[in-house]
């Protein structure tokens, strides 16, 4: 669900471009993004372009556009973690529960089609226990029902829930920048210090 | 985008065109919108792919409409929800959720003669040429409010299809004329208020007022039972079911919409369908895993939505009550299907949440057992190995 919310927010700020604390910056090397609302930092690659999202805790880098490929890092504070659900995560939850109602959100929220879950599996994310749930889905019959697949990790703290994802067109992106999410996921951390929020 | 908003601007587009256009360009239009509709969704993975069930829903078709064989197409749409809808052309499509919710042949029978009223008695085309002498404002607004819930792969369609929220006159007409034809070929006269009456019940359970899909702007659900219950007279006339030729044709996609409704979460749905609308004597014995599951997922949520009249002391004894009852299904299941794999993992996960671990390490190696792919099991695996370690001697 949230890719599609994503993508119709991100065009809105294509649209809005007025606002300079929300336009797309390039990636420099060695430049990790933090967040210092939830400890979270990333290096995404080079060359592509991200922008923090002007709403929640999350921001998102592409290189040929959010629609054709994206990777991004969304912290969810418990309350209201799956709003689809209007249900709340609790740092108790363990990494499979967490995938199920992650699954179980992209499907109820109804934007994505034909959600198929082609592997759910336990992970590490920046050092802690996680689930990493890999997805099909395709777009709606208007928008030519495209096929796309996620990959997402994500991982419980006691203030909220990390997850951090790749999502691309089947056709052509999706292989083609797999490795490099897998490169930009290992630069990911989450400081030791609370969040301040 | 909300769908109400996309259809808001898609029939402000349709209306104000129709205000300028005679009949032959403006069937020509529909024509050219619903082909263009249909051809998307044939290149789509929206349609459930079935062949004995295609011909299937299409034979019962042709049975009632003789006169349009060839004409009238059926298709199924793997969607849980309760929707079926005509278009101008002669397709008529069916969610596999609608399957799940109809007992047997005679219901089915029902909703298919509905739909095909609508295409035999021209609503598509007559309901839009009404809309030129309708005010824009007034059609909007209807069309918005049918709007919410429509999923998005049927947005495009909806100003010309039977989902676009026909006047009572034709509902009645298609009532009537779908009802005249199933008696006519022998079912039960019973059948389509009986279906009804279960939409009815879901949608009282699910604190829906007026059905998001189907019924959004077709009489209440209940004046529809009422006026089917009407047509069949005082003693309607006994006639054919079909039970057992419905429910083994139908079974893949009803455990489809199954299967959806729980990726979903919807433990309230669930529990509703298999459990309280007895659907789950008409399913194989793992199906009692949706159930098992569907308590667990509502014992879970339970929370009081504004709609919700319970007192919380209510609602927790309800919580309670659904904990207790998830696990002596799970248990259930075990017995009746000790082959299928998920039921093993929940209630190992129940087990180990409890705190009872040497009970979990038994079953998640039960469930690995069942389900040696990594790729499925790799939670258990690793439950597995930390509990081997922890409960070491």
């Amino acid at each position: 669900m949230r890719t599609l919310t994503t993508r119709v927010a991100v065009l809105l700020l294509g649209v809005v471009a007025a606002a300079p604390a929300m336009a797309w910056k390039l990636v420099a090397e060695g430049t990790p993004f933090t967040h210092k609302a939830s400890g979270y930092s990333i290096q995404y690659p080079a060359g592509w372009r991200w922008v923090k999202m002007p709403f929640g805790d999350e921001t998102v880098a592409t290189r040929d556009g959010v629609w054709l490929q994206q990777i991004f890092v969304d912290f969810r504070k418990h309350k209201n973690a799956f709003r689809a659900l209007k249900q709340d995560s609790n740092p108790e939850m363990m990494p499979q529960e967490l995938a199920e109602k992650y699954v179980a959100e992209m499907t109820a929220a109804g934007s994505l089609q034909g959600v198929e879950i082609l592997s759910n599996e336990p992970a590490l994310l920046a050092g802690r226990p996680a689930f990493r749930v890999h997805v099909a889905y395709r777009a709606s019959v208007d928008m030519g029902s495209v096929r796309y697949q996620a990959i997402i990790v994500g991982a419980n703290s006691p203030q909220g829930i990390f997850l951090v994802g790749y999502d691309a067109a089947l056709l052509h992106y999706f292989k083609r920048d797999v490795a490099q999410f897998e490169t930009t996921l290992a630069t990911f951390a989450i400081a030791d210090k609370a969040p301040k929020k | 985008m909300k769908p109400s908003l996309v259809l808001a601007a898609s029939l402000l587009l349709h209306a104000g065109a129709a205000l300028a256009i005679e009949e032959a360009e403006q069937r020509e239009r529909i024509e050219f919108e619903t082909k263009k509709f249909e051809a998307q969704i044939e290149h789509s993975e929206i349609l459930f792919d079935d062949p004995e069930l295609n011909a299937y829903l299409q034979e019962v078709t042709d049975r009632m409409f003789p006169e349009m064989k060839g004409k009238l197409r059926v298709r199924t749409f793997r969607d849980p929800e309760f929707n079926a809808f005509a278009v101008a052309t002669g397709g008529i499509y069916f969610n596999t959720g609608t399957l799940l919710r109809l007992d047997d042949e005679a219901q089915l029978a029902s909703v298919l003669g509905h739909e095909g009223t609508h295409v035999t008695g021209d609503h598509m085309y007559r309901h839009v040429k009404t809309a030129k002498s309708t005010s824009v404002i007034t059609l909007l607004a209807g069309i918005t409010a049918a709007g919410f819930g429509v999923p998005p792969d049927l947005v495009s369609i909806i100003a010309y299809s039977s989902m676009a929220g026909f006047s009572r006159s034709f509902e009645r007409e298609s009532d009537r004329g779908g009802f005249d034809r199933m008696v006519a070929v022998g079912y039960d006269a019973r059948a389509g208020a009986e279906a009804f009456a279960r939409l009815e019940r879901e949608l009282t359970a699910r604190h829906v007022g007026q059905g998001p899909y189907f019924f959004a702007s077709h009489p209440a659900v209940k004046e529809r039972v009422e006026t089917l219950t009407e047509f069949g007279g005082e003693s309607p006339p006994p006639g054919e079911r079909y039970v057992d030729r419905y429910r083994e044709v139908t079974l893949r996609a009803r455990m489809n919409a199954l299967e959806q409704i729980h990726r979903a979460g919807n433990g309230k749905v669930l529990v509703f369908l298999l459990e309280d609308e007895k659907l789950l004597g008409t399913l194989p014995p793992h199906a009692r895993f949706y159930l098992a599951d569907g308590l667990r997922l509502r014992a879970e949520k339970a929370k009081k939505d504004s709609k919700d009249r319970r007192s919380p002391a209510e609602i927790e004894a309800q919580r309670a009550a659904d904990a207790a009852r998830a696990l002596e299904e799970y248990e259930r299941t075990i017995v009746e299907s000790p082959e299928f794999g998920p039921t093993w993992q929940a209630l190992a996960m129940h087990h180990y949440r409890a705190g009872d671990k040497a009970r979990a390490l038994e079953l998640f190696r039960r469930y690995v057992e069942r389900v040696p792919d990594p790729k499925q099991s790799g939670y258990a695996r690793q439950y597995i190995e930390a509990l081997d370690k922890e409960l070491e001697p």
